[in-house]
């Protein structure tokens, strides 16, 4: 032990520790249930249904982990490393698709390639033909996964950009210098050094994909995830729903150690290059550029939109704006309190790791981390069982304290605080990623020179580390925002009563094959989620713009 | 005159090993007394900056005691964190804070008094080393010496009852580090400050402190105990310049 902590140190640590119990409770009700008696019913999801769901689970996996890499990838070396028309617009357009939710993709592209949409009648109205075999069927796992893919690749975008911006193009140029024409110096010098950052990217594409609920069970997909639903609420079945449940997060544990293995092994020492130059593009090349930029764009933000602003505009029936702004404005309200509150605790989680580095406290992280990776329907599960119970607890102490019959109520299970709740638990690892990176920028070095200038870890915190990582804070908000805006499965379980949010209302309505009704929640979805978009696109990119107007 | 070391930084028996590492030095006593300036020299990675990190309580020792001004800083089962040793320490490549200008980055040591005055005395402490008028600027927008008069105004914003340098005038040209070097020790010498300075300059260490010591392993080999602090005297014909051709210089 070479650091002496004091008293405020460890009330730091325990704070980090305390943060991460968010995660750890759901978890651990989850094993407790799973290790009772599940009944008959898992006996008939392992005959049934078991094999199907861990199928399912792996190809919609690699499937779109293995489509966002190109997706990603590529544009964000080509808008490091050169010059084309409009290369500022499509680096802000590339981010457009975190706006759209994949689920709301789903509804778009199901419209449109289905038998009865508007492309596959156009090509057999040119073919003259009754059906077209070939077509791609948009409820299948290939269709799944290319939703996925075109709605999830902005991760490994914004990662690999990153990445590029501050390693890669300074040495590549050395590369260049060495013989190396541009197609070998990006595979033999960037692409190794990106590496680390894309499979951070597609760390986060694996926890979502692993996660979704909307996209497979509209696409007719049987995973974990959708089978944790059924068994929860189909079959009545809370014992057969935890143990599916821990099938999936021994999965997902299993794969993050395994990504995280790999990234510490590919991570090497990098000196940030100096602001590069950017080779300028023209005629075929550049056409080729923007056409690479531009195809993710129409894919995960322009089919979709324009697919549900056909629909809505289309639609003669209900008025589809009724109660547009009540649905918005919950949205809105869940989406502030739950970034806010993530914001506070990652804080807590990160600084409390950085003055109290000890084994316990990293371990503690690394559950909160977990949280991202366990779909929505097992959080809601985790925290409903604890919440009803501490309900009764509540209620009990309030008939004991009261004369008259007012009853007390399902004050936790029954509020906002369960699905504020829910968020921190699902979307912590949002923030913390963010606020981590935002913290790592101030070296360890200012904080023992803020010691030694007589500033105490909270004081430091106070006036170093959180002015001079506002703009991280920020980000971290938007994202669990912009997150908890898209949110569905748990918000269908855990929301209140009479409190519906945008996304409760679009699934519903699509659901019951009302995609007009749909449309219009889900591009107000769409809308709240550009706010977020549009101010990370100028936080996480100044960069770029530097580079650009070198 | 004596000089009466209660004053003063003492160092005893302070011994340091990293974690699963062999002893890295023992230093067996170190009084630096008030308005003294000692140079401290050594091989790279014998453990110089780490001593300062001790004194400042950044770092524990394996054993030993640091005193300052009679009041144990750590030892005898006692420790005082960092913020509470009055330690001013002006680290390698400074360490400024670079989200605040030099103005408030002098400010934010000094304490307890309304922002104003904090702000007057941050200006008053630059103006003593010569860089009032680069109060408003970020530290990116300083040159090297600049930034080092900055990081010594403002370890001595919180009043120090210690100075501790970490080879502060490494990374300047000769003339720039003269200038810098000069005008620092002029100000810790006018504040009575007992100061350690790390240094690789043989010159500088001569012509600037009081004392130089040495840490270094000894020469019988005896590795035990790692390195060891031996007072180190300039009268070999590589080491001795006389202050006349340092001046002259």
């Amino acid at each position: 032990m070479t650091r002496h902590a004091t008293i405020e140190a460890r009330a730091w640590g325990i704070g980090a520790v305390a943060v991460s119990l968010i995660v750890a409770v759901p978890v651990a009700v989850i094993v407790t249930v799973s290790a009772s008696d599940p009944g008959r019913a898992w006996d008939h999801v392992v005959e049934t249904r078991l094999s199907a769901y861990a199928t399912n689970t792996a190809l919609l996996t690699v499937l779109a982990a293995s489509l966002a890499v190109p997706l990603g990838v590529l544009p964000a070396w080509l808008l490091t490393a050169y010059r084309f028309p409009m290369c500022k617009a499509l680096e802000w357009a590339l981010l457009l698709p975190l706006a759209v939710p994949p689920y709301i993709s789903a509804y778009a592209y199901t419209d449109v390639l289905q038998f009865s949409g508007p492309l596959q009648s156009w090509v057999r109205g040119v073919f003259g033909v009754d059906s077209v075999p070939w077509f791609p069927e948009p409820r299948s796992i290939v269709g799944a996964s290319l939703v996925l893919a075109c709605a999830l690749f902005p991760y490994v975008f914004v990662a690999a950009r990153q990445s590029f911006a501050a390693h890669a193009t300074y040495t590549t140029r050395v590369a260049r210098t060495l013989g190396c024409g541009p197609t070998r110096a990006f595979a033999s010098v960037a692409l190794p050094m990106t590496l680390p950052a894309i499979l951070g990217g597609v760390a986060l594409v694996v926890m979502e994909t692993i996660a979704d609920f909307g996209v497979a069970e509209y696409c007719a997909v049987d995973t974990f995830a959708t089978g944790v639903y059924r068994s929860w609420l189909g079959l009545d079945a809370p014992g057969a729903a935890a143990r599916l449940s821990l099938i999936l997060l021994t999965i997902v544990t299993a794969l993050l150690g395994l990504i995280h293995l790999v990234r510490s092994r590919l991570r090497s020492e990098h000196n940030a290059g100096t602001p590069h130059e950017v080779t300028p593009l023209r005629g075929l090349r550049s056409v080729l550029a923007i056409a690479v930029c531009a195809t993710p764009i129409t894919l995960g933000f322009m089919i979709p939109v324009a697919t549900l602003i056909g629909i809505a505009w289309g639609n003669d029936s209900n008025d589809p704006t009724r109660d547009l702004v009540t649905h918005a404005a919950n949205t809105a309200t869940l989406a502030t309190i739950a970034a806010l509150c993530a914001v506070g605790l990652a804080v807590v989680s990160v600084y409390g790791r950085r003055v109290r580095p000890t084994r316990t406290v990293r371990l503690g992280a690394r559950v909160a981390w977990l949280g991202y990776a366990i779909p929505g329907t097992v959080v809601a599960v985790g925290l409903l069982i604890p919440l009803t119970h501490a309900d009764r607890v509540l209620a009990q102490l309030a008939t004991v304290m009261r004369t008259d019959d007012t009853r007390a109520g399902l004050l936790l299970s029954g509020s906002v605080f369960a699905i504020v709740l829910g968020c921190q638990t699902r979307f912590l690892a949002v923030a913390i990623s963010s606020v981590e990176a935002a913290f790592g920028r101030v070296g360890r070095s200012l904080d023992d020179a803020a010691r030694t200038l007589g500033r105490g870890p909270t004081e430091s915190l106070l006036r170093l580390h959180v002015p001079a990582c506002r703009a991280g804070l920020v980000v971290a908000a938007l994202l669990v925002f912009a997150d908890v805006s898209k949110e569905l499965p748990m918000t269908l379980l855990l929301r209140p009563f009479n409190f519906d949010t945008l996304a409760v209302r679009a699934h519903q309505f699509a659901a019951e094959e009302r995609l007009a009704e749909a449309s219009v929640p889900a591009l107000g979805l769409v809308a709240l989620g550009l706010i977020p978009v549009g101010i990370l696109a100028t936080t996480v990119t100044p960069r770029g713009r530097t580079a650009h107007d070198a | 005159m004596t000089p009466d070391h209660n004053d003063g930084l003492e160092i005893e028996s302070v011994g340091f090993a990293y974690p699963r590492s062999p002893r890295l030095f023992t230093i067996d006593s170190l009084a630096i007394s008030s308005g003294e300036v000692h140079a401290l020299t050594g091989p790279s990675g014998v453990g110089k900056s780490t001593l300062l990190s001790i004194i400042a309580g950044l770092l524990m020792p394996a054993c030993g005691t640091v005193r300052l001004r009679g009041q144990t800083l750590v030892g005898d089962g006692s420790w005082l964190p960092p913020e509470r040793r009055r330690i001013g320490f002006v680290f390698q490549d400074c360490q400024l804070f670079p989200h605040l200008s030099a103005e408030r980055n002098v400010a934010f040591g000094i304490r307890g008094f309304p922002k104003r005055q904090r702000r007057e005395a941050a200006v008053r402490l630059l103006e003593s080393l010569g860089v009032a008028h680069r109060a408003d600027a970020r530290p990116h927008e300083l040159s090297g010496g600049e930034r080092h008069r900055v990081a010594v105004a403002r370890a001595l914003g919180i009043q120090p009852h210690a100075m501790l340098l970490d080879e502060p005038f490494r990374s300047l040209d000769d003339r720039t580090a003269a200038a810098t070097r000069d005008a620092v020790i002029g100000v810790l010498r006018a504040s009575r400050v007992p100061t350690l300075m790390v240094t690789h300059d043989c010159r500088e260490a001569q012509y600037a402190c009081d004392s130089c010591w040495s840490l270094a392993f000894p020469v019988d080999d005896d590795r035990s105990r790692g390195a060891v602090l031996q007072p180190r005297t300039f009268d070999t014909p590589e080491t001795a310049l006389t202050l006349e051709g340092e001046l002259a210089k």
